[in-house]
């Protein structure tokens, strides 16, 4: 290993290691690893790389949750999973489309139980099973895993083909690099590192790796979204609101709707300085001690603590989720590819206004998605790899990492007080819960003032110091895309609340495209008539 | 976040060190880990479900709380609580569980989302709905004596 530091091996492409394969995935949560699956199923040599460990990393393993999908031969099951959430998603919803995921996760789930994990949950309260059982898998299919191996940047051809990419081994301190015939993004979204559980990894490095690349994203406006969750806990499961009530310090009521439909109320009454309380109410004491076994990891909050959550009021707070359970990301078209060639895109890290439009994605219909689009993305790219034949690993192809990793001068700033910087634009529910015009333009302003910082002098010199500016830039970035778009729709539809402009204005039933890095640049996208499912009539 | 390392009972395996997703230990097989970083645990208790002889606690405040008294810990059958409830006591992680009956249609499909009464189904909140009785909290009514008495205290 030479003597300079990772960095520096890292931007002048060094590499300790270098690793071929027909696919390469990044992220190996609940999409990359289906993603890797189904490339190596689908005949390719596949390279798994992750931040963390494979298995433990991500959300589903730490945070759980469940997947929809549609029976087949059941009319009235089909129905009533396309519908339940349709008006919700306020017209921009594609449901032929979302009946086409639907239709593949159950494809996909039936695969599951047939490779023996019938007669567990895919994710609720199994979830760092269900992830270990993958993980087997795996293995055992013999896909390469490289944990603690954050990417750092793709590696591009002259042309701008996805052919690999470059990152560190963070407890190594080692370069590695990955030559591949097609790259899968499975990054998961970002909640700004807000401590919701699960969300510590995903911090948005796959938006800024795809737009080096030259990737758009659509409807990042709609990431406005937080979290109900014990005040100083950090399980933001929804699901378990549900089963109770939500009052103010006075007694009031805060949810004639559950769980996140009362999250306007509760965020009003946080932001107006009352406190707000749950209380689980609805579970009969014979059961308490079944609901605390089928959740786990909410209720360890609890437990811990020798609290009773179903028959004293417990204060309630909301932490930020931003795009893991809400609906925007990376521009994915037909088979999950991106407009970069090679470069293919699965789960949370991708748009999934399709889906549930402008409201969230969480609990269904994201996971539907990430097994769904793991299994598109994974077969597009083993195609596209066998397409680009024998030259894919002789090309020249060059990293494409700019922000964070290649400064303009030498390092000068430090990513925590970057990260903290993009936090305080983002988590304060003043801010980005009721958003307004001028509060957007003062945050866009210390945003990009703060690109312009991270373009100038951040990077790092260990793997774990390379990997924070990375993450640091990364959330910058993302900020920069959510408040240029929310900038643009004023309206207020879904997750995206403006409090200068409260009402929905149907003419601006589109989607907002948003993209670029030194400027970021909006457009309008013509979204299809959203029709609502056909009603079964009984 | 993560508090405590019982190095007597630590096997010096090297999972916790190998499974946490966000790099908070330091230490490979051979070693009692160290909690190197702990500002970046994610408080997920994955540690603890991987620590084959539970060695570790978890505190479920997401901030550090050092004023964690060992000997009460130990004596109150919270160690290895987590990992039991996953069944990893008794199973290896990612172990199959056991198959459905022949035809049964696996768990995985038992839920069956989208129906009518589907929580998340907004009109099913509506009066006469199949969840309409959401308007009612048994414990407000269970407590007509008021609010203030039951906040707890800060």
């Amino acid at each position: 290993m030479s003597i300079t530091d990772t960095g520096s091996r890292l931007t002048n492409g060094i590499y300790d290691r270098t690793l071929q394969a027909d696919v390469l995935v990044i992220g190996g949560s609940i999409a990359g690893a289906w993603a890797a699956l189904s490339a190596r199923l689908a005949g390719a040599s596949v390279v798994l790389a992750e931040k963390g460990w494979v298995g433990t990393a991500g959300v589903v393993a730490a945070n759980g949750g469940g997947g929809h999908y549609i029976l087949p031969g059941d009319p009235k099951q089909r129905a009533g999973v396309l519908g339940a959430r349709y008006p919700e998603t306020e017209g921009l919803a594609n449901i032929p489309f979302l009946e086409e995921v639907l239709q593949e996760s159950y494809r996909c789930f039936t695969r599951l139980a047939e490779w023996g994990y019938g007669n567990g949950s895919i994710c609720s309260n199994q979830n760092a099973n269900s992830m270990a059982f993958l993980r087997k898998k795996l293995v055992e299919h013999k896909v390469k895993i490289l944990d603690h191996s954050p990417a750092i940047e793709l590696l591009l051809t002259d042309d701008g083909v996805a052919a690999g990419a470059a990152g560190v081994s963070r407890k190594t301190d080692e370069t590695w690099a990955v030559r591949a015939g097609a790259v899968i993004i499975a990054t998961g979204g970002t909640a700004f590192l807000s401590g919701a559980m699960g969300t510590n990894g995903v911090t948005g490095d796959g938006y800024l790796i795809a737009a080096e690349a030259g990737v758009d994203m659509i409807g990042m406006e709609f990431s406005g979204h937080y979290g109900l969750a014990p005040l100083n806990g950090n399980s933001t499961k929804g699901g378990m609101f549900f089963q109770g009530h939500i009052f103010d310090e006075n007694g009031e009521r805060l949810d004639p709707l559950p769980s996140w439909f009362a999250v306007p109320n509760v965020a009003k009454a946080l932001i107006e300085g009352r406190r707000v309380y749950t209380v689980l109410d609805k579970a009969k004491p014979e059961n308490w001690d079944n609901v605390i076994r089928n959740v786990p990891n909410f209720y360890q909050y609890f437990v811990r603590q020798d609290k009773n959550p179903f028959d004293t009021l417990w204060p309630t707070g909301l932490t930020y989720e931003g795009t893991v359970r809400a609906s925007g990301g990376l521009a994915v078209g037909n088979g999950c590819s991106t407009s970069v060639p090679g470069l293919f895109a699965a789960g949370d890290v991708t748009d999934r206004t399709k889906l549930t439009g402008a409201f969230l994605s969480g609990a269904g219909p994201a996971i539907a998605w990430c097994v769904a689009s793991g299994e598109w993305s994974g077969r597009s790219a083993a195609a596209f790899s066998q397409e680009v034949g024998e030259t894919k690993h002789a090309r020249t192809a060059r990293p494409a990492g700019r922000a964070g990793v290649r400064p303009q001068h030498h390092a000068q700033l430090g990513a925590r007080e970057v990260i903290k910087t993009a936090q305080d634009e983002v988590l304060p529910l003043e801010k980005n819960y009721f958003r307004n015009g001028p509060a957007i333009q003062a945050s866009l302003d210390t945003l990009n003032s703060a690109w312009d910082g991270v373009c100038e002098g951040l990077s790092g010199g260990t793997a774990r110091e390379v990997l924070k500016s990375r993450e640091a830039a990364s959330l910058v970035a993302a900020g920069r895309w959510i408040y240029s778009a929310a900038h643009e729709r004023k309206e207020t539809r879904g997750l995206h609340r403006r409090s200068d402009y409260p009402e929905r204005d149907d003419s601006q039933r589109h989607n907002l495209r948003v993209g670029g890095l030194d400027k970021v640049s909006v457009s309008v996208l013509d979204v299809p008539l959203s029709l609502p499912p056909v009603e079964v009539v009984v | 976040m993560i508090e405590v390392v019982l190095a007597d009972r630590c096997i010096s395996c090297g999972k916790c060190a190998l499974v946490c997703p966000n790099d908070v230990f330091d230490g490979e097989t051979g070693d009692i880990p160290e909690i190197a970083r702990q500002d970046d645990c994610v408080t997920c208790y994955l540690c603890e479900a991987y620590c084959p002889v539970d060695a570790l606690y978890v505190s479920p405040i997401p901030a550090p709380d050092p004023v964690i008294d060992l000997e009460s810990l130990v004596n109150s059958g919270r160690l290895g609580s987590f990992r039991r409830s996953l069944g990893w006591d008794k199973r290896q992680p990612g172990a199959t569980p056991e198959a459905p009956p022949p035809g049964a249609l696996p768990a995985i499909f038992r839920g069956a989302p989208g129906g009518p009464g589907d929580a998340h189904r907004v009109s099913s909140y509506s009066p006469g709905g199949p969840n309409a009785d959401h308007a009612r909290s048994p414990f407000a009514e269970a407590h007509p004596e008021g609010f203030a008495e039951l906040i707890p205290a800060e």
